[in-house]
């Protein structure tokens, strides 16, 4: 088999919705990926505008329990290395929600995925816990951005800004 | 290998609501999971600023 086809076939097909991709898996569950705006303050320059991924599934029967999906996570992953490819150089931000207590467990779920990227990426972490909220968020950089520290430097500066110590 | 750092943790901490990129974040998520799971379009999310697909 040609390993273009081979490539392609590892993947979901992707049809491009509103601020993202949607795709359907196996066994018909519906995958929505989406990129948002977002913005960082820093402390001594202008904000850093970049961008925040999430992904979304509707799944055809919620109450069978779900096997893991390496398709799915490949495609995803397809989907996070295109947007590095063609965004000249940016960054990317996601968060992990822990409304249902399963954020730690999400959150090295998608480390893993992350991994996958390979080398030439890093990530950075931060947890925030308050009385009313609970998230692990992540911040995607390509190690060669020129802008990498600015971006990690900003990045930590906003979750403390917005979220001060008492 | 990606190279990752070990995750900054900020507990017990005040919250700036208004104007905060993360709390509009949040509510973006769960109003877009919410429509997903309702089986209702995206694009009817009209106060929810997207970023085209590259």
């Amino acid at each position: 088999m040609p390993l273009q086809i081979f490539v392609l076939s590892s993947l979901y097909s992707l049809s491009p919705s509103k601020g993202g991709y949607i795709f359907t898996n196996t066994a018909g569950d519906g995958y929505y990926t989406y990129f948002t705006p977002f913005t960082l303050q820093a402390k001594d320059t202008a904000p850093i505008e970049t961008v925040s991924f999430g992904f979304e599934c509707k799944r055809v029967n919620p109450d069978k329990r779900q096997v893991y999906d390496d398709k799915a996570k490949r495609t995803i992953v397809h989907i996070i290395k295109n947007y590095f490819d063609k965004s000249n150089g940016n960054a990317l931000l996601y968060i992990c929600l822990n409304s249902d207590g399963k954020a730690r467990h999400r959150n090295i779920i998608f480390g893993k995925w992350f991994k996958e990227l390979g080398q030439g990426y890093e990530r950075h972490k931060s947890k925030v816990e308050t009385e009313n909220l609970d998230f692990f968020s992540s911040i995607l950089v390509k190690v060669d951005n020129p802008k990498k520290k600015s971006i990690i430097n900003a990045f930590h500066f906003t979750i403390d800004y917005w979220f001060p110590q008492e | 290998m990606m190279q990752t750092s070990k995750p900054r943790k900020v507990k017990n901490r005040q919250v700036q609501s208004e104007g905060n990129p993360f709390i509009k974040l949040i509510e973006d998520k769960i109003k877009i999971s919410e429509a997903v799971q309702e089986g209702k379009p995206i694009n009817a999310l009209t106060d929810i600023r997207f970023v085209k697909p590259v």
